[in-house]
């Protein structure tokens, strides 16, 4: 235990630490998906014309997959995959071309700011 | 590919440990008539330990890149390596981190000898510029910054404390042949002087860490990280209470008793070990998930 006047600045410090740094919650995960849109198992009307993925963290856009594929399983067709500039979070990917009615399947795979890798799927469908 | 990242982490943490803990030994604390002579021992160590340094770095960028990436192929691809230094927070900060590697290497290539000074200064760099990757410093902005500067010192007082356990020993080893004498009981006073604030350093920023990761002092026993994190904690009361036993019960007794030396010397080594096992956990446990 650290007494006396000489003492009480190590403490401050490290309460302040403390303090600034305080997270508090859950331990850190790795990155998760937190919400997306369409959201997963939703019936959108009208047909989106992007699809939006929302992660718990930072995304290294550069190695982040997302691939679009239709009731049969065959791929469709999507603009590169983007980050939002105000959310590094957040994935944007643009829709070559609006969607005809039916179930489709998302296939993400991405890579968090800590370098973790993690991949998952959800589905939605569209309506005209 | 999991496990050569593990080793990798291994390796790279106990050579800058190794480098700036000996290095700020032979500086700050050894007295001149005995870092000359510890300085030629433990050269061609320090020399090999540069070596590791560079290689197990560049093993772990090539490494992140395959497992960013699909796997083997990925690791000896350049577009790929290209992409994770000029494209990723993680190499970002190696593309920094290689270039302290190579002045590093500088320091101890360059001329006939080296100054410790500068080798430490250097691996000093090294040590804390891996408080910017990983759990600690994921995410932007402010609390990042702070939770990086936080792992850094966390580094750096850990590399101190252990990497100075190995000249100290070599210091022991000799006291045990020849009468103990003065140069020695400076040498081991001033290593306790610095020991001191690296172990409280050490705590202190090992909880906060501990703190941000995990979101609290509740330990999830389900869990492979927390688990091994419990088994690290409980490694280092270990060392903290051998290093207290050497500081309060064999140091004062050095002059008196020729036994103490001998007991100091193998406590050390023990020391020595236990720290290479904390290394070894934290280099596997690290890369899991925290939950």
């Amino acid at each position: 235990m650290i007494r006396g006047a000489s003492g009480r600045p190590l403490w401050i410090a490290a309460s302040g630490l403390l303090l600034l740094v305080n997270a508090g919650g859950a331990a850190l995960a790795h990155a998760k998906l937190v919400s997306s849109s369409p959201a997963a198992n939703q019936t959108v009307t009208p047909p989106p014309t992007s699809l939006t993925l929302k992660f718990s963290e930072s995304i290294e856009v550069r190695f982040a997959q997302v691939t679009l594929s239709d009731a049969s399983g065959t791929a469709v067709k999507t603009g590169a995959v983007t980050q939002d500039p105000d959310d590094r979070a957040m994935l944007i990917v643009p829709l070559a071309a609006p969607l005809a009615a039916g179930q489709y399947t998302v296939s993400w795979q991405i890579v968090a700011a800590d370098g973790h890798k993690t991949k998952g799927t959800y589905h939605f469908i569209s309506e005209k | 590919m999991d496990e050569a990242l593990v080793l990798s982490r291994l390796l790279h943490f106990t050579a800058t440990f190794l480098l700036l803990g000996s290095c700020a030994f032979l500086w700050q604390m050894a007295p001149p008539e005995l870092s000359g002579r510890l300085e030629a021992q433990l050269r061609s160590l320090l020399r090999l330990a540069v070596i590791v340094t560079a290689v197990t770095a560049v093993a772990w960028l090539m490494l992140v890149a395959g497992s960013m990436g699909e796997g083997w192929e990925d690791t000896v691809r350049v577009a790929t390596l290209r992409e994770v230094l000029l494209e990723t927070r993680f190499g970002n900060v190696w593309l920094v981190r290689l270039g302290l590697i190579a002045t590093l290497i500088a320091t101890v290539a360059l001329g006939e000898g080296y100054r410790s000074r500068d080798v430490a200064v250097a691996s000093g760099l090294v040590v804390a510029s891996l408080g910017l990757v990983g759990h600690a410093a994921m995410d932007a902005g402010l609390p990042a910054v702070l939770r990086g500067i936080n792992h850094a010192v966390h580094l750096l007082s850990a590399g101190l404390w252990v990497g100075g356990l190995v000249p100290l020993a070599l210091v022991l080893g000799e006291g045990r042949a020849a009468k103990a004498d003065g140069v020695v009981a400076t040498t081991l006073r001033r290593f306790s002087g610095m020991g001191h604030v690296a172990v409280a350093v050490v705590i202190a920023t090992g909880a906060i860490n501990t703190w941000l990761i995990l979101g609290g002092w509740s330990i999830n026993i389900g869990s492979i990280y927390q688990r091994l994190l419990v088994a690290k904690i409980l490694l280092v009361i270990a060392m903290i209470v051998l290093a207290i036993i050497n500081r309060y019960a064999f140091l004062p007794r050095l002059k008196r008793n020729s036994c103490a030396i001998q007991r100091l010397y193998r406590s050390t080594l023990i020391e020595i070990f236990l720290g290479l096992m904390v290394i070894g956990l934290v280099s596997y446990f690290a890369t899991l998930e925290p939950v």
